[in-house]
Parts: structure tokens; C-alpha cells; sequence
């Protein structure tokens, strides 16, 4: 695991954490339900991504593990904790036992037959009456108790959490080792895996075992949340879900089943709206989503692979390099400029406010957020600023121009507008209620970046080398993306008139620079970029001042 | 070879769902007739085809006869309660011992 992934992984803890601890018992609930169906697609990955077999009938190992921590917790008087570790046990037996006659089919034979165990458990469950309680189920599961206190919805929503990481480490390290690896090599060749002395009973026997118990620990985390089980719990249907759980996220991939529970639980909640109509909505999604996976896992790498890119070139946040420091990939990244530009326009609301927090005054905290930015950004479009104000001050024509921008040092034409611009933003921030500064400075941050491509897409170079030439011409539809999640920002965040205001002064500004930049230099470099986002940014933040103060 | 594959994809599934609704048609004077009813049938359908032995014709009508014969004694001698538990252990069993279907040929493997 890179280092990425692993801080990845940390923040959707995190998120996840954040969530139980202030969601409402219906939100906890839904989270654990995830969490548990996400539990059972690990334990189904070994089998079908691992190991290849399918299996129709996992429902009865979730329905077998709830049984044993309900039966033994309500007629027995066991607590949780042991109980679990016996339907963990259990579990692992009626997988192998399954094994038996599992290992000697293959595919629709094999999805046969464990439909009909999932048959048999189902209505094994409902019959037997002395030990399930027969179709009126078993009520009163107790929840799990740390020192003697019970831990609660809340507590068990956190027992999930911990178990699907637990569950997803065991995949990974299963994955990687030499088990894994027979797995596959099983899978993909019954006779050449003999051939290098393996046993195909005994992995395929492993694997149903793993994936049981998976399926059997998530049911018995069920059984105390839903405090109620019957064999209606259980249906035919579920065994469907947790199959379409590990293909959504596909198969043979850690995050995989976890990314697939989350689409299978929440479809359904999202649309709650739609009523009766629901079930046929998240079956067609479903098919949708199921011919279309790839297409949308693509569109989705490429949009990370952007983001990573836009960020590694917009602020100083270490990003690896993966493909060198100009990538091919820079021109169509430039689309994601207006997310980068939210977050650090966020960021900077955050220091803002936190400085205000701690009692320090409006203006000298607008102020040190504004430096805060610049730190996050290296100052780089202050510093297209600068260039672009000694350049056109000075220059006599249009090479001379070009060379003082490229000139280091610092003109008083830059200077002058340099502190206009600064001190024109952190005065219109210090101006701002409380509650406009993190949603103000987000919509300034996000027009102002989204100016970028649209000038890269339409205006000539003035140039033959620098930053802005070699970071590439983006695509009129890379621009027009960029301006469609900029103005879908400042209409999530303002009011209609001010979003409409604010993208208004970020056209007029736009098209001033732009055309001040033709008349003087022919056309755009990297620090008309810069110089732009600036004004684009400063109209935004002084209009939003004017209106809101 | 010339074939159109999908065609011939196409052609199954359009056989196989006029086939299912001649049964329905058939079906419909017999039970209650509900949304939720054709999983049981389409499970039993696919148990009855599975135990056939795939690609044998006359074997699935004679899985389908045996299928039927042995819901009706087990519910006869046992009581409706157990028909569903010890058909469904028994299509297991079948497969167990033998898993090609009761008719099928063993196929072969391709390596």
C-alpha cells in the first residue's frame, strides 16, 4: 500500500467516524448496514474473485451466523462476544460443509447448488420452530457490552467500521500471499495447478470457508442492530445483492465490494422519493451501471488523475509526479481547476475564521488567511501578477514586454498593483459577515481558476516557451467543464443573484485581461494566467463585499 | 465460421421467454397469481434444467416429471412443511453424486 492510498484510506476512516458520532439513528443504521453488506462482498471476493466460483446462496451463511449470536444470546444467555466467535466458527463449518458438494460442480451446477442450500437454511430456519422461533423470528437480541456497559447503536456502527477494515487487510494480505496466489491459479487453471502440486479441493474448500465466515460475522453483527431476525430477514433476493456487490466494484480489487455496497445500500435510501417505484428504478440503474461499470470507472480515474495533476500544479501540496513534471495529461487537468481552486479558497476560509476565533481583528486576519493562501499556492498567481504589471507598465514594445515579465526582479509597476490587489482582497474579506467568508472566498477561488482554460482554450500563445504554452491547449469542452462546475459552485453556495453577479464580474474582468494582454503582447503566457485568476478573484471578493456587508 | 453471434444470443433468450410464457399461460388457471411468485418457479425451472443435464433435451422433461413426482411424495408422507427443505437437499444431493445432471454426458475440459 502507497503511502496515498494508506492516507486515503485514513481520511474515509476518519469521514466515517465523523459520520457515526453525529448521525441520527436512522443514518447509523444504514452506515452499519454498509458496512456489513461491504463485509460479506470481501468474504465473497475470495470466492468468486480469488477463486472463481460463484455462489448464489451466501444469504444463508449471513442468515446462519444472526442465528447463532441470536439463538445463543436470547436461549442460551451468552454474551455478545463469544457469541460471534462461535457464529464465526459456525459459519466456517457450514462453508466447508457446503465445499462438499460445491467442489464437484461447476458454473450453473454450482449456482445451483447454492441456491438450494440457501433454500434449505431458509426454510430450515422457518421450521424449525424449538431453537429459531419459526416464522415469528427472535426478538430481544442484546447488543454488545464493553465493561459491562452496552455500547449502543453507535458502538456497534464503530464494531462495523473496525471489522470492514480488519476484513479488507485480511483480503489484501490473502491477496498478495502464496494462498492468494493458488487461489488464482486455480482458478484460472484447474489442470496446470495440479500439475505444480496443488490441491484444488483443498483451496477451493479454503476459499468457500473464508468467504462463509466473512458472511457469517457481518449476520451476527446483524443480528443485535436489528434487534429482530426471522427467515424473512433473509431472502433469496439478498444473495443476489451481495453477488451484485463484489461484480459493481469488480472483482479481485480490496476497495472493490466496499465501493459496490456502497452503490447497493444507498441507491435504494436515495430514491426513497419515488415510493413504490423505487425497486424498478434501482434495477434499471443497476443494469445501467453494470454495462456502463467500466466506462464510469474510467471517467472516474481520469477525473482523479486531473485532480492530482491540477493540484501538483496549482499549489505546493506534495503530489507525485507520476508521468514527469509536464505531463501530456496537463491540457485536459486544466478542466479541474475550479475544484482545486474551491478547496483552497475552503482553506483559506478556514484560517480566516480560526483566526478571528482566537480574537484576532478582522482585517489582520483577513490578511494572514491571504498569506496563508499564498503559502499554499507559492504565491504563483501573485507572481503572473507582478510580472504582468511591470511588463506592461514598462515595456516600450511588444519583446521588450515579454523580457521584463520574465525579468525576476520586482518593478514598481508590479509592486504598485501587486498592493492594490492584495490589500483590495483582504480588506473586501475583513468587510464579509462571518458566514459569507468560507462560501465567499470558495466562489472567488473557483471562478477565478476556471478563467484559466478558457483563455488557454481560445487565446494565442504570445510565446513559444513557458509555463502556460507547455502546460498545453486544452479542448474547448475541457473549458467549458471547467466554467460548468465553477457557476454550479457559486449557485450552491450563494444566492441566485450574487452567483450570477459573481459570474458576471469574473466574464468582465476575464475579458479585460484578456484583451489588455492581446493589445499589449499579442496574446497569453503563463503570467496572464496568473494575472487574470488575480482580477477574476479580487472582482468576485470586492462585488461579494459591496452586496454583503 | 459465419455465425451471428449475437443473433443467436438474441434468438435463445427470445425462445427461452416464449417458452416461460406458454408455462405462464399455463400456470395462470392453477394458483393465485402474484408479482412475487415467479422466483420459486424460475428457481424450480432452473433446478429442473440443472438436473437434466444441460443440453439434454429429453432429460430435462424427465428431471421435470421426477421433480415433480418427488415434491408431491415428500409433501404426501412428511407434511407440506418439509416439501421445500428436503427437495432443495436433494437437488444438492443429485449434483453431489452426479454433477452433470441426472442425464448429461460429462463435458470436456477444456485445459
Amino acid at each position: 500500500m502507497t503511502a496515498l492510498k494508506a492516507a486515503a484510506a485514513a481520511i474515509a476512516i476518519a469521514v466515517v467516524c465523523f459520520l457515526i458520532a453525529r448521525g441520527n439513528n436512522y443514518q447509523v443504521f444504514i452506515i452499519v448496514t454498509v458496512g456489513l453488506t461491504a463485509i460479506v462482498g470481501i468474504g465473497l471476493n475470495v470466492l468468486l474473485g480469488l477463486n472463481g466460483q460463484i455462489s448464489l446462496g451466501h444469504v444463508a451463511f449471513y442468515a446462519i451466523g444472526a442465528y447463532t449470536v441470536g439463538i445463543l444470546t436470547t436461549n442460551y444467555d451468552w454474551s455478545f462476544w463469544p457469541a460471534l466467535i462461535a457464529s464465526g466458527i459456525v459459519t466456517g463449518l457450514a462453508g466447508m460443509l457446503l465445499a462438499i458438494p460445491a467442489l464437484k460442480v461447476r458454473g450453473p451446477y454450482l449456482a445451483m447448488v447454492t441456491i438450494a442450500f440457501g433454500f434449505v437454511v431458509e426454510q430450515g430456519a422457518a421450521e424449525w420452530q424449538g431453537l429459531t422461533g419459526g416464522w415469528n423470528g427472535l426478538s430481544g437480541i442484546p447488543g454488545p457490552s464493553v465493561f459491562g456497559t452496552e455500547i449502543g447503536e453507535r458502538g456497534i456502527a464503530y464494531l462495523t467500521l473496525a471489522l470492514v477494515v480488519v476484513a479488507a487487510a485480511a483480503f489484501a494480505w490473502l491477496s498478495r500471499s502464496v494462498w492468494g496466489h493458488a487461489m488464482r491459479a486455480v482458478r484460472d487453471s484447474e489442470s496446470a495447478s495440479i500439475s505444480i502440486g496443488l490441491d484444488p479441493t483443498l483451496v477451493r474448500t479454503a476459499a468457500f470457508g473464508i468467504s462463509a465466515v466473512a458472511a457469517g460475522v457481518a449476520g451476527g453483527v446483524y443480528a443485535p442492530i436489528s434487534n429482530f431476525i426471522s427467515p424473512e430477514s433473509f431472502p433469496f433476493f439478498q444473495s443476489i445483492l451481495f453477488l451484485l456487490v463484489v461484480m459493481l466494484g469488480g472483482a479481485d480489487r480490496v476497495i472493490g465490494p466496499i465501493v459496490g455496497a456502497l452503490v447497493v445500500v444507498l441507491l435504494p435510501e436515495l430514491l426513497a422519493t419515488l415510493g413504490q417505484y423505487r425497486l424498478l428504478f434501482v434495477g434499471l440503474l443497476m443494469l445501467a451501471v453494470l454495462r456502463l461499470a467500466r466506462r464510469i470507472v474510467a471517467i472516474a480515474g481520469d477525473w482523479i488523475d486531473d485532480l492530482r495533476l491540477a493540484t501538483g500544479l496549482l499549489t505546493r501540496v506534495p503530489m507525485p509526479h507520476l508521468d514527469g513534471v509536464m505531463p501530456a495529461g496537463l491540457a485536459r487537468a486544466q478542466r479541474a481547476f475550479p475544484l482545486v481552486g474551491a478547496i483552497i479558497g475552503l482553506v483559506v476560509g478556514l484560517a480566516d475564521l480560526s483566526l478571528l476565533g482566537i480574537g484576532i481583528p478582522p482585517l489582520v486576519a483577513a490578511t494572514l488567511a491571504l498569506g496563508a493562501g499564498a503559502a499554499l499556492t507559492g504565491a504563483l498567481h501573485e507572481d503572473g501578477l507582478a510580472d504582468v504589471g511591470d511588463g506592461f507598465g514598462g515595456g516600450r514594445d511588444r519583446a521588450t514586454k515579454l523580457l521584463i515579465m520574465r525579468d525576476s526582479r520586482l518593478g514598481t509597476y508590479g509592486m504598485i498593483v501587486l498592493l492594490v490587489g492584495f490589500v483590495a482582497r483582504a480588506s473586501a474579506l475583513a468587510s464579509l459577515p462571518l458566514a459569507t467568508i468560507i462560501p465567499a472566498l470558495v466562489v472567488a477561488h473557483a471562478l477565478g481558476r476556471a478563467v484559466i482554460p478558457v483563455l488557454a482554450a481560445n487565446m494565442p500563445f504570445a510565446r513559444d516557451d513557458g509555463l502556460g504554452k507547455s502546460a498545453g491547449r486544452p479542448e474547448a469542452a475541457s473549458a467549458i467543464t471547467a466554467i460548468i462546475i465553477a457557476a454550479v459552485i457559486a449557485l450552491l453556495c450563494l444566492s441566485g443573484k450574487e452567483a450570477l453577479l459573481a459570474l458576471a464580474v469574473t466574464v468582465a474582468g476575464a475579458a479585460a485581461m484578456a484583451l489588455l494582454a492581446w493589445r499589449q503582447i499579442g496574446g497569453v503566457t503563463g503570467d496572464v494566467f496568473g494575472a487574470t485568476e488575480q482580477v477574476a478573484e479580487t472582482a468576485v471578493l470586492i462585488m461579494l463585499a459591496a452586496r454583503l456587508s | 465460421m459465419g455465425i451471428r453471434v449475437e443473433r443467436v444470443i438474441e434468438a435463445a433468450f427470445a425462445l427461452s421467454g416464449l417458452l416461460a410464457g406458454v408455462a405462464g399461460i399455463l400456470v395462470a388457471p392453477l394458483f393465485t397469481i402474484s408479482s412475487t411468485m415467479g422466483t420459486l418457479f424460475g428457481i424450480k425451472a432452473f433446478a429442473v434444467a440443472i438436473l437434466g443435464g444441460i443440453e439434454s433435451a429429453w432429460g430435462v422433461v424427465l428431471a421435470g416429471l421426477i421433480y415433480g413426482i418427488a415434491e408431491a411424495l415428500i409433501t404426501a408422507l412428511l407434511g407440506s412443511t418439509y416439501t421445500q427443505i428436503v427437495t432443495f437437499a436433494l437437488v444438492i444431493l443429485a449434483l453431489a453424486l452426479r454433477p452433470n445432471g441426472l442425464f448429461g454426458r460429462a463435458q470436456l475440459r477444456k485445459v
